[in-house]
Protein backbone atom coordinates (compact mmCIF):
# COMPACT_ATOMS: atom_id res chain seq x y z
CA UNK A 1 0.00 0.00 0.00
CA UNK A 2 1.25 3.39 -0.91
CA UNK A 3 2.01 6.06 1.33
CA UNK A 4 0.09 9.21 2.12
CA UNK A 5 2.49 12.25 2.46
CA UNK A 6 1.61 15.69 4.02
CA UNK A 7 2.52 19.51 3.48
CA UNK A 8 4.51 18.79 6.63
CA UNK A 9 6.83 15.62 5.16
CA UNK A 10 7.07 18.08 2.39
CA UNK A 11 8.28 20.61 4.57
CA UNK A 12 10.66 18.12 6.63
CA UNK A 13 12.09 17.39 3.33
CA UNK A 14 12.62 20.60 2.46
CA UNK A 15 14.43 21.58 5.29
CA UNK A 16 16.73 17.71 5.18
CA UNK A 17 14.64 16.49 8.33
CA UNK A 18 14.07 13.17 7.06
CA UNK A 19 15.66 9.61 7.09
CA UNK A 20 17.00 8.03 4.44
CA UNK A 21 13.98 5.67 4.40
CA UNK A 22 11.32 8.82 3.92
CA UNK A 23 13.56 11.08 1.97
CA UNK A 24 13.56 7.88 -0.49
CA UNK A 25 9.80 7.51 -0.63
CA UNK A 26 8.82 10.87 -0.34
CA UNK A 27 11.84 11.62 -3.77
CA UNK A 28 9.98 8.69 -5.37
CA UNK A 29 6.06 10.16 -5.04
CA UNK A 30 7.31 13.32 -6.03
CA UNK A 31 8.09 11.24 -9.26
CA UNK A 32 5.10 9.89 -9.39
CA UNK A 33 3.05 12.65 -8.13
CA UNK A 34 2.23 15.87 -9.99
CA UNK A 35 0.70 17.49 -7.27
CA UNK A 36 2.86 16.54 -4.93
CA UNK A 37 5.71 17.89 -6.81
CA UNK A 38 3.71 20.83 -7.20
CA UNK A 39 3.59 21.50 -3.36
CA UNK A 40 7.53 20.40 -2.79
CA UNK A 41 8.27 23.30 -5.27
CA UNK A 42 5.87 25.72 -3.80
CA UNK A 43 8.35 25.24 -0.23
CA UNK A 44 11.42 25.46 -2.24
CA UNK A 45 10.67 28.70 -4.38
CA UNK A 46 9.56 30.04 -1.00
CA UNK A 47 13.05 28.64 0.71
CA UNK A 48 15.15 30.25 -2.20
CA UNK A 49 13.61 33.49 -1.90
CA UNK A 50 14.25 34.19 1.70
CA UNK A 51 17.67 32.50 1.50
CA UNK A 52 18.24 35.71 -0.17
CA UNK A 53 18.08 37.57 2.73
CA UNK A 54 21.35 38.48 4.28
CA UNK A 55 23.14 41.14 6.45
CA UNK A 56 26.39 41.29 7.59
CA UNK A 57 27.82 42.56 10.49
CA UNK A 58 30.20 45.33 9.97
CA UNK A 59 33.84 44.32 9.59
CA UNK A 60 34.94 46.39 13.01
CA UNK A 61 32.44 43.83 14.88
CA UNK A 62 34.40 41.27 13.88
CA UNK A 63 37.43 42.62 14.55
CA UNK A 64 36.47 43.08 18.03
CA UNK A 65 35.40 39.25 18.58
CA UNK A 66 39.20 38.48 17.17
CA UNK A 67 40.58 40.67 19.34
CA UNK A 68 38.78 39.76 22.49
CA UNK A 69 39.98 36.53 22.18
CA UNK A 70 43.54 37.33 21.21
CA UNK A 71 43.39 39.62 24.17
CA UNK A 72 42.08 36.54 26.17
CA UNK A 73 45.33 34.61 25.12
CA UNK A 74 47.07 37.47 27.00
CA UNK A 75 45.20 37.53 29.55
CA UNK A 76 45.44 33.34 30.45
CA UNK A 77 48.89 34.05 30.06
CA UNK A 78 49.29 36.93 32.32
CA UNK A 79 46.59 37.23 34.56
CA UNK A 80 47.92 40.43 36.12
CA UNK A 81 47.03 42.26 32.65
CA UNK A 82 44.29 44.44 32.95
CA UNK A 83 42.21 44.24 30.07
CA UNK A 84 39.51 46.50 28.99
CA UNK A 85 36.99 45.42 26.03
CA UNK A 86 35.64 48.17 24.16
CA UNK A 87 32.27 47.05 22.79
CA UNK A 88 31.16 47.89 19.49
CA UNK A 89 33.47 50.45 18.37
CA UNK B 1 45.96 29.03 6.49
CA UNK B 2 43.03 28.57 4.50
CA UNK B 3 40.36 26.90 6.63
CA UNK B 4 37.85 26.56 3.91
CA UNK B 5 37.47 22.97 3.81
CA UNK B 6 37.79 22.40 7.79
CA UNK B 7 35.39 20.82 9.63
CA UNK B 8 33.85 23.06 12.58
CA UNK B 9 34.81 20.53 15.02
CA UNK B 10 38.53 20.46 13.91
CA UNK B 11 38.45 24.51 13.60
CA UNK B 12 37.45 24.03 17.58
CA UNK B 13 39.90 21.83 18.64
CA UNK B 14 42.81 23.82 16.71
CA UNK B 15 40.83 27.13 18.25
CA UNK B 16 41.36 25.65 22.09
CA UNK B 17 44.30 24.81 21.46
CA UNK B 18 45.81 27.91 21.17
CA UNK B 19 45.08 28.65 17.18
CA UNK B 20 43.37 31.89 16.68
CA UNK B 21 42.89 32.07 13.44
CA UNK B 22 40.58 29.11 13.75
CA UNK B 23 38.10 31.38 15.69
CA UNK B 24 38.23 34.32 13.06
CA UNK B 25 37.35 30.84 10.34
CA UNK B 26 34.62 30.64 12.26
CA UNK B 27 33.09 33.98 12.58
CA UNK B 28 34.03 34.48 8.98
CA UNK B 29 31.93 30.94 7.81
CA UNK B 30 28.79 31.84 10.25
CA UNK B 31 28.88 35.62 10.44
CA UNK B 32 26.04 36.02 8.13
CA UNK B 33 23.42 33.44 9.43
CA UNK B 34 23.96 34.55 12.92
CA UNK B 35 24.07 38.27 11.73
CA UNK B 36 21.10 37.86 9.74
CA UNK B 37 19.12 36.19 12.36
CA UNK B 38 20.00 38.61 14.86
CA UNK B 39 19.20 41.44 12.85
CA UNK B 40 15.57 40.47 11.82
CA UNK B 41 14.80 39.81 14.87
CA UNK B 42 15.54 43.11 16.35
CA UNK B 43 15.46 45.15 13.43
CA UNK B 44 18.32 47.36 14.44
CA UNK B 45 21.57 47.50 12.92
CA UNK B 46 23.31 48.59 16.21
CA UNK B 47 21.79 46.68 18.43
CA UNK B 48 22.28 43.49 16.58
CA UNK B 49 25.55 44.22 16.53
CA UNK B 50 26.44 44.40 20.26
CA UNK B 51 24.30 41.24 20.56
CA UNK B 52 25.77 39.50 18.00
CA UNK B 53 29.42 40.47 19.41
CA UNK B 54 28.20 39.17 22.65
CA UNK B 55 27.19 36.00 21.09
CA UNK B 56 30.89 35.43 19.98
CA UNK B 57 32.10 36.27 23.67
CA UNK B 58 30.10 33.90 24.60
CA UNK B 59 31.13 31.07 22.42
CA UNK B 60 34.86 32.37 23.08
CA UNK B 61 34.70 32.22 27.20
CA UNK B 62 32.57 28.87 26.50
CA UNK B 63 35.65 27.49 24.09
CA UNK B 64 38.48 28.91 26.01
CA UNK B 65 37.22 27.25 29.62
CA UNK B 66 36.54 24.02 28.31
CA UNK B 67 33.11 23.82 28.56
CA UNK B 68 32.00 23.32 25.14
CA UNK B 69 30.52 19.77 24.25
CA UNK B 70 30.60 19.17 20.80
CA UNK B 71 28.05 17.46 19.33
CA UNK B 72 28.24 18.16 15.73
CA UNK B 73 26.21 21.26 15.88
CA UNK B 74 28.50 24.31 16.40
CA UNK B 75 26.27 26.49 14.44
CA UNK B 76 22.63 25.00 16.63
CA UNK B 77 24.71 26.36 19.38
CA UNK B 78 25.56 29.32 18.65
CA UNK B 79 22.11 30.26 17.56
CA UNK B 80 21.04 29.47 20.61
CA UNK B 81 23.06 31.14 22.57
CA UNK B 82 22.09 34.48 20.26
CA UNK B 83 18.40 33.68 20.76
CA UNK B 84 18.65 33.94 24.37
CA UNK B 85 20.28 36.75 23.94
CA UNK B 86 17.87 38.25 21.74
CA UNK B 87 15.52 37.31 24.24
CA UNK B 88 17.55 38.60 27.35
CA UNK B 89 17.42 42.01 25.42
CA UNK B 90 13.90 42.25 25.26
CA UNK B 91 12.88 41.14 28.67
CA UNK B 92 15.39 43.39 29.93
CA UNK B 93 13.85 46.75 27.98
CA UNK B 94 10.34 45.16 28.29
CA UNK B 95 9.23 46.16 25.03
CA UNK B 96 8.59 43.67 22.07
CA UNK B 97 10.13 44.40 18.57
CA UNK B 98 8.02 46.90 17.03
CA UNK B 99 7.80 47.02 13.00
CA UNK B 100 8.87 50.35 11.24
CA UNK B 101 7.89 50.43 7.54
CA UNK B 102 10.01 53.19 7.19
CA UNK B 103 13.52 54.20 5.08
CA UNK B 104 15.55 53.78 8.31
CA UNK B 105 15.00 50.46 8.49
CA UNK B 106 15.26 48.24 5.48
CA UNK B 107 17.48 45.04 5.94
CA UNK B 108 18.13 44.64 2.75
CA UNK B 109 19.83 47.43 2.44
CA UNK B 110 23.15 45.79 2.09
CA UNK B 111 22.58 43.05 -0.18
CA UNK B 112 25.12 42.30 -2.35
CA UNK B 113 24.10 41.73 -6.03
CA UNK B 114 25.91 40.62 -8.53
CA UNK B 115 23.67 40.72 -11.61
CA UNK B 116 25.21 42.81 -14.81
CA UNK B 117 21.68 43.94 -15.45
CA UNK B 118 21.01 47.22 -13.42
CA UNK B 119 17.40 46.66 -14.41
CA UNK B 120 17.64 42.61 -12.86
CA UNK B 121 19.46 44.79 -9.66
CA UNK B 122 16.61 47.20 -9.28
CA UNK B 123 14.02 44.07 -9.33
CA UNK B 124 16.01 41.91 -7.22
CA UNK B 125 16.35 44.47 -4.38
CA UNK B 126 12.23 45.34 -4.80
CA UNK B 127 11.58 41.26 -4.16
CA UNK B 128 13.99 41.53 -1.08
CA UNK B 129 11.92 44.27 0.33
CA UNK B 130 8.65 43.22 -0.42
CA UNK B 131 9.80 39.53 0.83
CA UNK B 132 11.01 41.06 4.02
CA UNK B 133 7.26 42.93 4.50
CA UNK B 134 5.58 39.93 3.59
CA UNK B 135 7.22 38.91 6.74
CA UNK B 136 6.21 41.27 8.98
CA UNK B 137 2.68 40.59 8.27
CA UNK B 138 2.74 37.20 9.54
CA UNK B 139 1.32 36.22 12.52
CA UNK B 140 4.26 36.08 15.29
CA UNK B 141 4.46 32.52 16.44
CA UNK B 142 4.42 31.78 12.12
CA UNK B 143 7.11 34.68 12.08
CA UNK B 144 8.74 32.93 14.66
CA UNK B 145 8.89 29.48 13.31
CA UNK B 146 10.49 30.46 9.91
CA UNK B 147 13.25 32.64 12.22
CA UNK B 148 14.32 29.46 14.18
CA UNK B 149 13.79 27.26 11.36
CA UNK B 150 14.85 28.90 8.00
CA UNK B 151 17.49 31.66 9.35
CA UNK B 152 18.93 30.14 13.02
CA UNK B 153 18.72 26.38 11.95
CA UNK B 154 17.11 25.23 14.28
CA UNK B 155 15.28 21.72 13.72
CA UNK B 156 11.53 21.68 14.15
CA UNK B 157 12.59 19.67 17.73
CA UNK B 158 14.52 21.92 19.03
CA UNK B 159 11.92 25.01 18.19
CA UNK B 160 9.16 22.77 19.56
CA UNK B 161 11.55 22.42 22.76
CA UNK B 162 12.13 26.37 22.44
CA UNK B 163 8.96 27.25 22.50
CA UNK B 164 7.03 25.14 24.31
CA UNK B 165 4.82 23.42 21.72
CA UNK B 166 4.76 19.68 20.09
CA UNK B 167 6.91 19.24 17.19
CA UNK B 168 3.30 18.87 14.95
CA UNK B 169 2.55 22.44 16.30
CA UNK B 170 6.00 24.04 14.92
CA UNK B 171 5.78 22.08 11.92
CA UNK B 172 1.92 23.45 12.14
CA UNK B 173 3.28 27.41 12.07
CA UNK B 174 5.45 26.64 9.61
CA UNK B 175 3.17 25.22 7.37
CA UNK B 176 0.78 28.25 7.71
CA UNK B 177 3.44 30.69 7.40
CA UNK B 178 4.71 29.35 3.91
CA UNK B 179 1.06 29.28 2.89
CA UNK B 180 0.11 32.64 4.42
CA UNK B 181 3.12 34.01 2.25
CA UNK B 182 2.29 32.48 -0.87
CA UNK B 183 -1.07 33.84 -0.61
CA UNK B 184 0.32 37.41 -0.01
CA UNK B 185 2.71 36.86 -2.63
CA UNK B 186 -0.13 36.45 -4.90
CA UNK B 187 -2.58 39.37 -3.28
CA UNK B 188 0.56 41.66 -3.55
CA UNK B 189 1.07 40.73 -6.92
CA UNK B 190 4.71 40.08 -6.37
CA UNK B 191 6.80 38.21 -8.95
CA UNK B 192 8.79 35.92 -7.34
CA UNK B 193 10.64 35.14 -10.19
CA UNK B 194 13.65 37.08 -12.59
Amino acid sequence: MKKTFTFNDLILLAYNETDEKSTEQLLDALIENEELLEMYLSVTDMQSKLDEITEEPSESICNNIINYSKALDVFILNPDVNIAFVVNN
Amino acid sequence: MNHLQTADQELINLYIAGDDSCLESLVKRYKKKVFTYIYLNVKDRHLAEDIFQDTFIKVIKTLRSGCYKDEGKFLPWVMRIAHNLIIDYFRKSKRIPVVENNDDYDIFNTIKIYDDCIEDKIITAQIHTDVKKLLDLLPDDQREVIFMRHFADMSFKEIADQTNVSINTALGRMRYALINLRKLVKEKDIILTL
